[in-house]
């Protein structure tokens, strides 16, 4: 939920102050890029969806109304679309053994290696989860979103995201049992 | 696999970073940016506002409506203006004076048919008996004979006319009389 402070930065940012969205977007820039890039399983793409999903927001700031829920998923509602639209526009497709390596915080090479074998290995799982099923996984376990905050941000109730987030699980552990 | 390992799998990815320097330069590019001045009446986002508080009002007040009875019974109970064109009893009594008045009519008309009628009889009952003159005044007389003369002309003054077809067949008579 919005704290008061968070409160006031958002209010800033509406009336135009680019400092206050800057707060906003080295707060949030990590959350939404972890999304995009988890959906789109590509560095650069993540990175230019990510910049175009804060250029969007800030450009649209004004229209912006606070109602109690978190400014993260309004920034998720425009990265779901942005992801949309990229795959609907993008001819090619990928193949996930040619993605490149994410950039990831470790200490050893080793620890690193293993890291990203990991990340492949959920990336890969994901993937073949539906879309909405793969937001809710996101979302839930790896953005650390409460029920509530992630039915606001994919815009569903919050049983619908409890269903989804059951049936998802099970999908990952056939998947990753496989 | 059980949902802890799910759990310690999908934790790795928290450890997920964008490029610091993409980061930098992103956050330069956007912030550089001015945001765009939305217009307080025509955004998309108002008219929306508008058809939905619009479409709001209109399903209360047809309820409303609804429930309270409908058009007839609002007229009938609270209107101020009492609309007769929506007033069933009223439109009925209008109907039952036009219908008194149409009979009215009929009957004046079958009156001054009838009486017309006997007026001819009369008349021709008279042309066939011979007129007798007193002798007694010739002024009398000469009246007499013009008013014997002119009387069949004039009738038709006296007559009140109902219809063509009637009118036609006491002209008939008349000209019979005459003759």
């Amino acid at each position: 939920m919005l704290d008061g402070e968070e409160k006031l930065i958002i209010l800033d940012a509406i009336g135009g102050k680019a400092s206050a969205f800057g707060l906003l977007y080295d707060k949030y820039n990590g959350q939404i890029y972890r999304f995009i890039y988890l959906k789109v399983s590509h560095r650069e793409e993540a990175e230019d969806l990510t910049h175009q999903v804060f250029m969007n927001a800030w450009q649209n700031i004004k229209s912006y109304k606070i109602q109690g829920f978190p400014f993260s998923s309004w920034l998720y509602q425009i990265a779901r679309n942005q992801v949309i639209d990229h795959y609907r526009t993008k001819k090619e497709t990928l193949d996930i053994e040619n993605v490149e390596e994410p950039m990831t915080v470790g200490t050893s090479l080793d620890e690193k290696l293993h890291l990203n074998m990991e990340i492949d290995l959920v990336k890969n799982a994901i993937s073949k989860l539906t879309q909405e099923q793969q937001d809710v996984i996101i979302l839930r376990f790896i953005d650390d979103l409460s029920p509530k905050e992630t039915a606001a941000a994919l815009k569903k109730p919050e049983s619908t995201i409890r269903v989804l987030q059951h049936r998802a699980i099970k999908n990952l552990q056939k998947i990753l049992q496989k | 696999m059980i949902e802890n390992e799910i759990q310690k799998i999908l934790n790795s990815c928290k450890l997920i970073k964008p490029n610091q320097e993409y980061t930098q330069n992103s956050k330069m590019v956007i912030l550089a940016t001015q945001p765009k001045e939305t217009s307080p009446i025509f955004s998309a986002r108002n008219l929306f506002e508008i058809l939905r508080t619009s479409g709001v009002v209109g399903i209360v007040s047809f309820l409303l409506l609804f429930l309270m009875g409908g058009v007839s019974y609002i007229n009938k109970n609270f209107s101020p203006l009492g609309l007769e064109g929506l007033s069933q009893k009223s439109l009925i009594t209008e109907a039952k004076d036009i219908n008194n008045s149409i009979e009215i009519t009929l009957k004046q008309i079958k009156y001054l048919d009838q009486s017309n009628q006997k007026t001819i009889n009369t008349i021709s009952e008279v042309s066939k008996n011979q007129p007798i003159f007193s002798t007694t005044t010739p002024a009398v007389a000469a009246t007499s004979t013009q008013s014997a003369a002119t009387s069949t002309d004039d009738i038709s003054e006296f007559l009140i006319e109902t219809s063509t077809s009637t009118v036609d067949s006491t002209d008939d008579l008349l000209n019979k009389a005459a003759e």
